[in-house]
């Protein structure tokens, strides 16, 4: 392929698609949000009531205080009571949000104004302004914004005389749509479908042998108000299911081999800064606290027959740990001419004669030049990252191979990892035919650190260390005991209890036939994570 | 309220899709947006930046907000990017085109979520510098530069597709 010109980037770019967002799902969304406003509207009312009542209570008590008391100018105050001016509410109070404070939330932006760059998560300890880390497991006290989840509260509506309406509405709908003959093979999903107050999707699956087909459903949006808000048909167009051809229900293995096959792929892994609590605008962690989770698998498939695990598109990881002796070298940079050194001595990296400039950023300082760059900590002068991005390489050189590369990057590792790092897993690579990049964990226990990456890429022609970033300053602290773990078994039979197992029929690409499989139909959210001291769905939405 | 939804939605869904390269992401996205706009909305000072770039700033953390969550959860996920789908007897000419569309939303998806960002912002969506820089919270001079880099990545990526991309997308 020949090489494009900016214009004609640009040009595609320009010419990709712009698509819509569904009906369906934007009406959904604007009916939950005029919902929530409502929500939002009628605490804000209570709480400002219950100010007033406490304020005209405060005045109250004041006056029978001075009315009854001996007369003394110098109105010393009885035991327990307030003589502080009665202060204006904040806005945070009135309007009854549990948010950020307002100079807080100034100073934050002020410092993402200054920010160039998105933090390095292995900097976040020394970096993240705000950010309060809890030295004491995620576990050992329940914060008050994380609540485990015991159910789909969020997706399903407990008040089920408005649940059952809405899917009366929808029933009523879809059956117009496809007749009735047609809607008796169907069957409402729970798992598939949405709920929140007044309004949802709801979803119909076919059924086939009594068992959903997910790869053909109906999705109806509904509203208690409303009525019907939007219908959309996910249909298995390219491929016509022909019953004789699907697996024997009958044979499946029972829901509790399932079970044991989802509890046996449970890893542990260690987050040394789990959020515990968000800052309700950006998301953000507010509040971080170490933690060791079994991790949840996206997408996850069990064979009905053989109860073994069916990859979908994936390709598994191997996490052999690699023995490291670290060196705990030091790597920091306090000056321009400290930097110089760094770079051109220690680090070896083409520094141009031109220049080196230094950049002062919100707790982290860089270190410039035409190819590159160097950044460190303001505080310490610790390397958190530096970059060769314009080295050129010759493409009469050999090519160290993959494992070679490797290599050379684990003994750039190993200089400078902190004592109390002794082992590494390869988590990622990619590889491109001039440069390599890796990524490690650290390994505790056995466990890795998911948050601490040590990412190292290699020049192959020249096996010269081009890129790195990670923290080489800290080995990770407080990380929990692995005695204080629930066994897999019993964190999985807690989180299967409310996000179980089902038996279904899909039909993936490059298959001839559909599978049957065990499998959840609702999906894992970003916030949430399983608990392996407690063995409890930990949700931290902000 | 709903104003505003109607008024932006589009925006807002179309950049986390181009983002995300996947439509369900999007859309999860594009609710968390909201949900986040609307309990910030009395934080809201119109001072600092008009309505439609604040908007956008909270749509850009929500991504990297996903991107760093997905980026931990790929360990063991067990996914690697998709590969390019066959052809499907289209001609020649109507194929080579959409292969070469396909590459360079491929070769998008593979920037930095930094560069992808104002490529996004920049090209796809037609913002200028000084727009862009006040979503992504950065400064014009920083705008340009990533734009350049974008744009030199895309090239190298779009003459040489097996090259390496993902480092350092959380530092800088």
């Amino acid at each position: 392929m020949s090489w494009l010109s900016e214009e004609e980037i640009v040009k595609h770019l320009r010419s990709l698609e712009k698509k819509e967002p569904r009906e369906t799902f934007v009406n959904g969304l604007e009916e939950r949000l005029l919902t929530e406003l409502q929500m939002v509207k009628k605490k804000q009312a209570v709480k400002l009531f219950v100010w007033k009542a406490a304020s005209i209570t405060t005045v109250a008590l004041l006056a029978i205080s001075l009315t009854h008391g001996n007369g003394n100018d110098n109105h010393i105050p009885e035991e327990g009571i307030s003589t502080k001016p009665i202060a204006e509410p904040t806005i945070q109070e009135k309007l009854g949000y549990d948010t950020v404070a307002p100079e807080y939330l100034s100073r934050q932006e002020h410092t993402v104004h200054k920010t160039e760059s998105i933090p390095n998560p292995n900097t976040m300890k020394q970096d993240a302004p705000g950010v309060e880390h809890k030295n004491e497991p995620a576990s050992s006290k329940t914060p008050k914004q994380a609540n485990t989840v015991q159910n789909t509260a969020r997706q399903q509506d407990e008040a089920g005389s408005s649940l059952s309406e809405l899917k009366q509405i929808a029933t009523q709908r879809f059956q117009q749509l496809i007749g009735k003959q047609q809607q008796q093979q169907f069957e409402i999903n729970d798992a598939l479908s949405d709920y929140a107050e007044g309004h949802g999707d709801v979803v119909f699956v076919r059924m086939l042998k009594g068992i959903p087909y997910v790869e053909e459903r109906y999705r109806i949006g509904v509203s208690k108000d409303l009525g019907v808000t939007g219908v959309q048909y996910i249909p298995d167009l390219d491929r016509q299911v022909d019953p004789s051809m699907l697996p024997d229900p009958k044979k499946a293995i029972p829901l509790a081999q399932a079970e044991q096959a989802f509890a046996k792929q449970l890893r542990l892994a260690y987050v040394e800064k789990q959020a515990i609590k968000r800052d309700p605008f950006n998301g953000q962690p507010k509040v971080t606290s170490p933690s060791v989770q079994y991790v949840l698998p996206d997408s996850f498939y069990i064979h009905a027959e053989t109860g073994e695990r069916v990859l979908i598109d994936e390709n598994p990881l191997s996490l052999q740990p690699i023995e490291v002796k670290p060196k705990a070298e030091s790597l920091r940079v306090g000056s321009l001419e400290e930097a110089k050194e760094v770079i051109t001595k220690q680090l070896q990296l083409d520094l141009e004669p031109s220049g080196l400039a230094q950049q002062k950023g919100d707790k982290q300082t860089r270190y410039v030049w035409e190819n590159g760059y160097v950044l460190t900590e303001e505080k310490t002068g610790n390397v958190v990252a530096f970059n060769l991005s314009g080295k050129s390489n010759s493409l009469n050189a050999s090519v160290l191979t993959e494992a070679q590369s490797e290599e050379m990057a684990v003994r750039f590792l190993e200089q400078y990892l902190p004592a109390g790092i002794d082992q590494l897993v390869r988590s990622d690579v990619d590889a491109g035919e001039h440069q390599i990049a890796f990524r490690f964990l650290p390994v505790f226990n056995q466990i890795p650190v998911l948050d601490r990456v040590f990412e190292v890429s290699v020049d192959r022609q020249s096996g010269q260390i081009v890129a790195f970033s990670g923290d080489l300053a800290h080995a990770p602290e407080n990380l929990p005991q692995k005695s204080d773990l629930i066994a897999p078994e019993m964190a999985a039979k807690q989180y299967l209890s409310h996000t179980p197992l089902q038996l279904v029929y899909i039909w993936p690409k490059n298959y001839e036939k559909p599978l049957l499989v065990y499998t959840q139909l609702k999906q894992v959210s970003r916030y949430e994570f399983l608990d392996a001291t407690t063995g409890k769905l930990i949700d931290t939405r902000p | 309220m709903k104003g505003m939804y109607r008024t932006y939605y589009r925006d807002v869904y179309q950049f986390l899709l181009f983002f995300t390269g996947n439509e369900n992401d999007a859309e999860d996205l594009t609710q968390e947006v909201f949900i986040r706009l609307l309990r910030a909305l009395p934080q809201y000072d119109s001072t600092r930046s008009g309505i439609k770039t604040w908007i956008m700033s909270i749509a850009k953390h929500t991504a990297v907000d996903h991107y760093r969550k997905r980026k931990l959860k790929y360990l063991f996920m067990d996914k690697w990017i998709k590969t390019l789908p066959t052809s499907d007897g289209l001609p020649e000419a109507i194929l080579d085109a959409k292969e070469e569309k396909k590459r360079v939303e491929e070769a998008l998806h593979k920037l930095k979520p930094q560069y992808r960002m104002v490529m996004i912002l920049r090209c796809i969506k037609g913002y200028t510098i000084k727009e862009t820089a006040e979503v992504l919270e950065c400064s014009e001079a920083k705008v340009k530069v990533d734009y350049h880099r974008a744009i030199k990545m895309l090239q190298q990526k779009l003459r040489l597709p097996r090259e390496g991309g993902w480092l350092h997308e959380l530092v800088e």
